[in-house]
């Protein structure tokens, strides 16, 4: 699945590319995640939590910079989890482009995930909405931590609750799916169980 | 079989991976080659010097047109970078042919260039592209092009205290198309022959694999191709190279076919 977004941050170009190639701080601007400060051989260990509306997703992995375009401030992450509990998993090459606009750079963002397990079924439209709210959410967290302020409410640790800035006919039909699930999983232990 | 007991050290950076070389030490990265000779016991290192912690190896970076790939990078990074597939292609044609998926998830550039290898892809395409080879030790760096660092079977220039830290290759050049062909009983078993082209106005590289104990530049099939000759020419001046009457005929089919895709 192929996500494409765009975000703007009130930062210079070099500024904001020096960021973006020190993963650790990336990854206190993003919400949801957590991750060891320390590298090995090039990746670092790390959690990131989705929450959509009841249902929390725990993903456990690694994130390392794939390639790094210096002349046309082209950088590349691979991110690999799995599901802390269950047997789902995603994997993820995010592309990031920089350009400038006016004082602010313009970072381009092209995500092409693979999911597996439970997550899956929810849908592109669904992971779209999620994709772009987690996003939109980390824009301004970098932004903040750009200009220099605290990192806002402790860092990335605590979950976004995505389904707050998804659209509604969207999350109705992920409820509709979840429910679908939750009762084919409930009939499935009953069968089981008999 | 289990390998021979050895001595196994895993340092975070690079100077206390030099630190450790030496004649009875053996450097692990991927392992895709060096843990199954040392199941057969043909390989028994006292110590093993994992590299697989070392941040400093791991970077696949382009500066100025050149392409850095740091030893420890994985042949599936390779595979999947964007800044490899738009300047570097023949990299990623040659790094599809390199065994299966999971051996590609774990083995380095890094790797299959030290353990030197004829029949493998990497080699082959980094000759073709005229990469150069950084070798570090406690005493140094020095820089050596393919022809230098490729000696032999499984020999390569490095010393017992040298590790190869980085691969830098040049851009190529304007206009220039790639192909790499091989041929192998069955996919994603050794190669028994085959070949990477680069093909630009006024530029051409033929690298064959298999055909030598390291990778062998066609030069007689490159001036050919340089002067105007056809592929079907170049192709059999390359074929010529080899003794073994049935490998010559594959080796010159595949460099046709190679110069044919690079539409030579």
């Amino acid at each position: 699945m192929r996500l494409r977004n765009e975000l703007e941050v009130g930062a210079p170009l070099e500024r904001t590319w020096k960021t973006l190639l020190d993963v650790p701080r990336v990854a206190r601007a993003l919400p949801g995640a957590t991750i060891d400060p320390q590298a090995e051989g090039g990746a670092w260990r790390g959690t990131m939590k989705v929450k959509l509306g009841p249902v929390t997703t725990e993903y456990a992995g690694t994130v390392r910079i794939q390639d790094v375009d210096e002349d046309d401030r082209v950088a590349s992450y691979r991110v690999e989890g799995r599901e802390a509990r269950g047997q789902g998993s995603a994997a993820a090459t995010i592309t990031t482009r920089l350009g400038t606009v006016g004082g602010a750079t313009r970072v381009v963002v092209e995500t092409d995930m693979q999911v597996t397990g439970r997550q899956a079924q929810l849908g592109r439209g669904l992971m779209e909405e999620v994709a772009g709210a987690i996003l939109g959410d980390f824009a301004g967290r970098l932004e903040r931590e750009l200009r220099g302020d605290a990192a806002p409410d402790g860092g990335g640790g605590e979950a976004l609750d995505v389904s707050r800035a998804v659209r509604g006919p969207v999350l109705e039909r992920a409820g509709l799916v979840l429910a679908g699930l939750i009762a084919g999983l409930a009939l499935g232990r009953w069968v089981w169980r008999r | 079989m289990k390998p021979a007991p050895f001595h196994y050290e895993a340092p975070r950076t690079l100077d206390a991976v030099l630190a450790l070389l030496g004649e009875d030490a053996k450097v692990l990265a991927g392992g895709q080659s060096l843990v199954p000779i040392m199941n057969f016991r043909l390989a028994r290192p006292a110590t093993l010097v994992d590299v697989n912690r070392v941040d400093e190896l791991a970077h696949l970076r382009k500066r100025d047109g050149v392409l850095h790939i740091g030893a420890l990078t994985r042949h599936a990074t390779l595979e999947r970078s964007g800044v490899v597939a738009r300047g570097w292609p023949l990299l990623r044609q040659a790094v599809r042919h390199v065994g299966h998926p999971q051996i590609r998830s774990r083995g380095t550039v890094g790797g299959s260039c030290a353990h030197g290898d004829p029949t493998a892809e990497l080699p082959v395409a980094l000759t073709a592209l005229d990469a150069r080879f950084h070798l570090r030790s406690r005493a140094g760096e020095r820089v050596v092009d393919a022809a230098q660092f490729f000696v032999s079977h499984l020999t390569t220039a490095l010393h017992d205290d040298e590790l190869l830290v980085e691969v830098e290759v040049p851009p190529l050049p304007a206009g220039a198309r790639t192909a790499f062909v091989e041929y192998a009983r069955t996919h994603g078993d050794w190669a028994l022959a085959g070949a990477a082209v680069v093909v630009a106005p006024g530029h051409a590289a033929i690298v064959l694999l298999g055909a030598a104990p390291t990778p062998l530049r066609a030069a007689d099939a490159e001036a050919a191709l340089a002067a105007g000759a056809g592929a079907a020419e170049a192709a059999r001046r390359a074929g010529a190279l080899v003794e073994d009457e049935w490998r010559a005929a594959l080796t010159s089919s595949l460099v046709r076919r190679a110069l044919e895709e690079a539409g030579a």
